[in-house]
């Protein structure tokens, strides 16, 4: 059994403008003990998704049109508001990209910390305390006690993101959701954020959903990969091939652009074009009008989710190249 | 180094003063950048990387003296460029050009395309007569990977790539010899990032352009440059011809800073140097190298004097104690 299991979730939002389909009929699963990392370029709903998870969107503009939400079998698109407070920052807890907006800056840290283990947990105040010193010794910030006092202005980026990791898996969730955690750190407090994640996921036993649009942090942190396109999931893979050789034309543009480590390169290789307007009505593939290989298929319809390999087996495709298995890409154009 | 160089910086050193309390007294001093020194040849990039608050984009807009600095020099083509604001300010701001980070901020929300690119030509005289400068305006925005039609719209109505080539559009429309870029594409996507990058490079080859490059992305200042300062808290740590700072980083720094990029492959689990704690406070930075309080290998000496830059062959330049005097 799955731990989290989201069938044909659809989320939409109702502007000015007109009604924004910002995830659109996008299932997946998650299992215990996994990472899962969704990757997509900015507007591609992998944020929607998981504040959907949460039951966190800004209503009633937002609103979850369809689909369901099974954690451990609980339905939580079903359930009243105040039940999911018994589940949200206890079972199932997140963690923000911006560490100085996403902290309460008039709270100190450690009341912060404490405040779930306080609601969800019946724990007292002191107790909480105790709980919250060894929880900040295990994501390593030095005199935690002292620390606790403190509000987060007083600290630095990495330090609050250290915070709010401590936030998120102080109740010891199954399944804690990370939307981009280190996207606004440097690169080696980001490796220090990186590791600590992966050792406490390996005490804890937690499931994460990692979301980021850095190919490079996904490579080193995710089993399994949803990469997303305007709404929609376009590839679900095992992070190994997904890297040695994607399927999805959208996919392999990704993967092509990022300025290569191993050789000197004259010119970057480029995806056409920009992400479409979510407003804009688009016939076929979404991907279509961007995509190398479009034939006059892609054009009119839009194709399913192709189940690749074993039956098993995890892996899919949005591809109308792939409609009979896997096609190779050696020969072919581009 | 020579002194022919295109661009001879010199001992460059900007503080800014931290003021506090209700007479704004001066209590400190931010040391954002502190007596770097390196020179670049017409038609290079140089790239410039480092973590937040090491002084990079302070680097970038003193060498262009948008910023006055503390003390230390700019020589640009064999003037001092000091010298030449005081003298030719017109000519400076025309030769020398900066590209900044942020696509939104950077754009006058009320002017439309062609009065942001246009202004700089009207101004320097590039184009007279209307229709003279309106059909400038379009060949500049069409170089810069735009469509002429653009240039009756405003800011707002362009993704952040588009606005960042209309930034692009602006700069190089004076037709200038040095373009500072300020981390030109940290706020865009990897796929948008890779065609203005791209455009960047045609427009160097084309019109023999120098860049400084500024970024915190090593992958992009590996594609892009041809030597790469390290900076770390105002300092150069490292300076060096790109392929040698990839495959043989000096600087204890360097090597942690590279072994720190997230690997796109999974099958490559990245080794990693890793560095303890946070950046020191560039208020009060430690003594001696800077960087003594996170190396790993550092020694009695790193607290007590500063390594000076010591030359280790072929352009590569490193200052720790580790590889010199």
């Amino acid at each position: 059994m799955s731990l989290l299991r989201v069938n044909d979730l659809k989320t939409y939002f109702d502007t000015d403008a007109g009604l924004v389909k910002a995830v659109d009929g996008v299932s997946f699963s998650v299992e215990q003990g996994e990472t899962l990392g969704i990757v997509g370029e900015s507007g591609c709903g992998k944020s929607v998704l998981s504040l959907s998870v949460m039951g966190l969107l800004s209503e009633p503009s937002g609103f979850v049109a369809g689909g369901d939400i099974l954690f451990e079998d609980t339905d939580l698109l079903r359930l009243s508001e105040s039940s999911m407070c018994s589940v949200r920052g206890n079972r199932i807890s997140m963690i923000f990209q911006e560490p100085m907006t996403s902290l309460n800056p008039v709270m100190t840290v450690g009341e912060q910390i404490m405040e779930p283990l306080i609601v969800h947990r019946g724990m007292t105040q002191r107790a909480a305390f105790g709980e919250t010193v060894e929880m900040l010794k295990r994501v390593r910030i030095a005199e935690p006690a002292q620390r606790m006092r403190e509000y987060p202005h007083q600290l630095s980026g990495g330090m609050r993101q250290r915070v709010m990791i401590a936030m998120g898996l102080v109740c010891s969730p199954s399944l804690l959701i990370a939307d981009e955690p280190t996207t606004a750190l440097d690169v080696t407090v980001q490796a220090q954020i990186l590791r600590l994640m992966n050792e406490l996921k390996s005490v804890t036993g937690s499931s994460i959903i990692f979301i980021t649009h850095d190919l490079g942090v996904i490579a080193q942190m995710a089993e399994r990969v949803m990469v997303m396109y305007a709404g929609r999931a376009v590839e679900n893979r095992d992070v190994g091939p997904l890297f040695k050789e994607p399927l999805h034309p959208y996919t392999r543009g990704l993967l092509r652009s990022i300025p290569l480590f191993c050789e000197k390169q004259d010119r970057l290789s480029t995806i056409p074009g920009v992400v479409p307007s979510p407003l804009k009505k688009i016939d076929g593939c979404k991907f279509h009008s961007r995509c190398g290989y479009a034939f006059d298929r892609c054009r009119s319809e839009e194709p399913p989710l192709f189940r690749l390999g074993a039956p098993g087996k995890n892996a899919s495709v949005r591809c109308w190249l792939h409609e009979n298995g896997k096609r190779d890409f050696t020969e072919g154009r581009r | 180094m020579t002194n022919d160089a295109y661009i001879q910086v010199e001992a460059l050193t900007k503080y800014f003063p931290v003021r506090k309390g209700f007479f704004k007294r001066v209590v400190g001093q931010v040391k954002a950048v502190d007596g770097v020194s390196f020179s670049m040849r017409r038609g290079e990039t140089l790239g410039i990387v480092g973590e937040s608050g090491c002084g990079k984009s302070t680097i970038g807009r003193t060498m262009i003296h948008l910023l006055e600095p503390t003390s230390g020099s700019v020589r640009f083509g064999g003037q001092d460029v000091g010298e030449m604001l005081r003298t030719d300010a017109k000519s400076l701001r025309r030769r020398m050009q900066i590209i900044f980070q942020d696509p939104y901020g950077s754009l006058n929300p009320r002017l439309t395309v062609k009065e942001i690119v246009g202004e700089g030509v009207k101004f320097h005289g590039l184009a007279r007569g209307k229709k003279a400068l309106d059909s400038y305006v379009a060949d500049v925005l069409v170089e810069a990977g735009l469509l002429p039609e653009h240039r009756h719209r405003y800011p707002h109505e362009f993704s952040g790539g588009q606005r960042q080539r209309i930034c692009i559009a602006r700069a190089i429309a004076v037709r200038p010899e040095v373009i500072v870029c300020d981390e030109p594409v940290s706020a865009l996507d990897v796929s948008i990032q890779s065609q203005v990058l791209n455009t960047l490079k045609d427009l160097q080859e084309r019109e023999r352009l120098t860049y400084l490059f500024i970024t915190h992305d090593l992958s992009v200042v590996k594609f892009i440059s041809d030597r790469v300062v390290i900076m770390y808290l105002g300092k150069m740590m490292e300076i060096a011809p790109t392929a040698a700072i990839f495959d043989n980083p000096l600087h204890p720094y360097a090597k942690a800073l590279l072994s720190s990029i997230p690997m796109p492959d999974p099958t490559r689990k990245t080794e990693q140097v890793l560095l303890e704690g946070d950046i020191p406070s560039p208020i009060n930075p430690p003594s001696g190298c800077r960087f003594h309080t996170r190396c790993p290998q550092a020694m009695e000496r790193c607290s007590q004097s500063e390594p000076p830059m010591t030359d280790a062959g072929e352009g590569h330049g490193v200052a720790c104690f580790l590889y010199g005097p």
